[in-house]
């Protein structure tokens, strides 16, 4: 219609192509072992995996990823963010950032910051909250949010579960995402146990 | 040149021709009424080259179909099919199937095997039925002429040419960029061509269906959208009357020109539908504006916001995604402003949960424990609320 990148057949061979390139490049990615049982510190956080995760290296700007398949498949992220920072990196760096953490929130606010952030940072088209409930993070008061969401260059459904809490003076998430299909019920257990075993 | 290889084609003229309306508004002759061509029957795909397109379209359309982004409400889903059939005529929407889906582009695209394709972002920014019109008949022209066929053709003829010249540059040690860029000039302007012939013929639909044409206005609305971003991004405002050798559709300005004299000439006959078009998106606004109000782009969301209002009223619904909008930018100024957007909603009735959970938060923000009360209203709306057990807890958490 307006932008031919986005009309007709040229838009849909161009983003399949650009989603083939996309999926191909963990290759240029560092990896490391986190082993099982090892403590990884992140911010004020401990956590402790069961399991034996990948985790890319250099990858993100504030805190670790880590995956047993590949982030397609499931994708632990754990990030800290300090006011005046967004809590997540902006896909398209020029128009802005979304989810910026103003100077005084409430762990309320976390939710909606949440789903502004991921948008922006994922570039999902469809975002739903499921449930937001308390919980804790380390002994402390935090927002446990469960969540859908799918992305403009792909069908795939997917799911998430992210548990924020303000430490000290940043906002530690610890966010797990997955394909709805087998891989988020597959790895949400542990996902939620790494999250309630975290301490400070 | 080159580039001349990959001029304009002359099927509109043609096509025009055939049905006796070669001697079109150009010349200043009083044309009559546009009459569709009789409807030959649903096309089948001729030539390797074009069952293959179609192939691989069928299979992306089995995907699209899956797709958790496909908005489902079937009050929607049937408005737009009504528009377009009306637009185009009802034997030829019988070949045709309307997706919409989540996005917040302006954007719209008919593929080759019929599929046609509305973003949320589109429908958001739409103030009536014949400016829907106008849109679906812009897609319906590519669809009939099959741009899309030819523009695959010229662009794989492109880059077919584009390696060969390119091995022959290496084998001959001369420098073949200027050339290969011409190919790819050429095969712009072809597209931005064929973006043209889409807007013309659009206007003939438009004026021969039950519809005003009405798309001078969307083009305008679409100049003041993208110069309220780059006032807010602080980026270099452009010209929207001149295209460049980059752009592949025509530029805003000239669009906007080209259908105002169109509707000069045609005069305001046909239904507008402005109450109609409210109506029908009114239930799906939260949907069609989610993701501009949580987007990065504030300013981009509040003209949307603001446009829709000024045009089609502001209900409840309209005010209390404004309301969110300041709230989530969150200064202390937006704050006051959706306090007062959500009280706006709430005293116009009919307003929904969203606007007392918006007051209450934007209340509890500026230290005003009046907030708590506004959120037991929402509680009290919405019990099964998705995040109903957070706001619980901050109501039992104390004073």
């Amino acid at each position: 219609m307006r932008r031919v990148r986005h009309c007709g057949l040229l838009w849909i061979v161009r983003t399949l192509a650009l989603a083939g390139l996309v999926t191909a490049s963990p290759a240029l990615a560092g990896w490391t072992l986190v082993p099982a049982g090892q403590t990884v510190v992140v911010g004020q956080l401990k956590l402790t995996p069961p399991t034996a995760w990948n985790a890319q290296t250099g990858s993100t700007a504030r805190g670790v990823a880590w995956t047993h398949d590949g982030f397609e498949l499931n994708l632990l992220e754990v990030t800290v963010t300090r006011s005046g920072e967004p809590l997540y990196r902006e896909r398209h760096r020029r128009r802005g950032v979304g989810g910026v953490l103003p100077p005084q929130f409430a762990l309320i606010d976390l939710v909606d910051l949440f789903e502004s952030g991921f948008r922006a940072g994922s570039g999902a088209t469809v975002f739903v909250i499921e449930q937001a409930s308390p919980a804790k993070l380390a002994g402390l008061p935090a927002v446990e949010i469960r969540y859908r969401f799918s992305l403009s260059e792909d069908a795939l459904p997917s799911r998430g579960l992210v548990r924020l809490a303000i430490i000290g003076d940043a906002v530690h998430a610890i966010n797990f995402t997955a394909p709805a299909l087998h891989y988020f019920d597959a790895g949400q257990e542990e996902a939620r146990r790494i999250m309630d075993e975290a301490r400070i | 040149m080159i580039g001349s290889l990959f001029g304009r084609g002359m099927g509109l003229l043609a096509w025009l021709g055939g049905i006796g309306l070669a001697a079109g508004p150009a010349d200043g002759a009083a044309a009559g009424p546009f009459v569709r061509p009789p409807y030959a029957g649903a096309y089948e795909p001729q030539g390797v080259d074009e069952r293959g397109l179609w192939m691989d379209l069928d299979e992306f359309e089995r995907d699209l179909g899956q797709s958790p982004g496909v908005v489902r409400d079937p009050g929607l889903n049937a408005f737009v099919r009504q528009v377009l059939c009306d637009t185009v005529g009802a034997d030829r929407c019988g070949a045709l199937r309307c997706y919409i889906v989540a996005d917040s582009r302006f954007n719209a695209f008919m593929a080759p095997n019929g599929m046609t394709v509305i973003y949320t972002g589109l429908l958001a920014r739409l103030h009536s039925q014949a400016e829907l019109a106008g849109v679906l008949g812009h897609e319906f022209a590519h669809f009939e002429r099959r741009h899309s066929l030819a523009g695959a053709l010229r662009q794989r003829s492109a880059g077919n040419w584009s390696a060969w010249i390119s091995l022959l540059g290496v084998l001959t040690a001369v420098r073949t960029g200027a050339v290969r860029q011409e190919l790819q000039i050429g095969l712009i302007a072809f597209t931005r061509g064929q973006e043209g012939e889409a807007d013309a013929l659009a206007a003939r639909l438009v004026e021969g269906s039950r519809f005003r044409l009405a798309m001078a206005a969307v083009w305008r609305r679409a100049i003041e959208e993208d110069d309220a971003l780059r006032r807010e991004k602080g980026l270099r405002r452009v010209r929207h009357d001149i295209t460049s050798l980059a752009d592949d559709h025509p530029a805003d300005g000239q669009r906007m020109a080209m259908f105002a004299a169109e509707e000069l000439r045609v005069g305001s006959r046909g239904l507008d539908g402005g109450a109609e078009y409210a109506a029908a998106t009114e239930p799906e606004l939260p949907l069609l504006f989610a993701a501009l109000v949580r987007g990065r782009d504030f300013a981009v969301a509040d003209y949307v916001l603001r446009s829709r209002g000024e045009a089609l009223g502001w209900s409840g619904a309209l005010l209390t995604l404004r309301g969110d909008l300041f709230r989530l930018r969150g200064h202390p100024r937006d704050l006051v402003t959706a306090e007062e957007l959500f009280g706006q909603a709430i005293a116009a009735g009919r307003a929904p949960p969203e606007a007392w959970r918006g007051l209450g938060l934007v209340q509890l923000r500026r230290g005003n424990a009046a907030g708590k009360a506004a959120l037991a209203s929402y509680l009290t709306l919405a019990p099964s609320a998705a995040d109903a057990p957070l706001i619980r807890n901050l109501l039992d958490s104390g004073p």
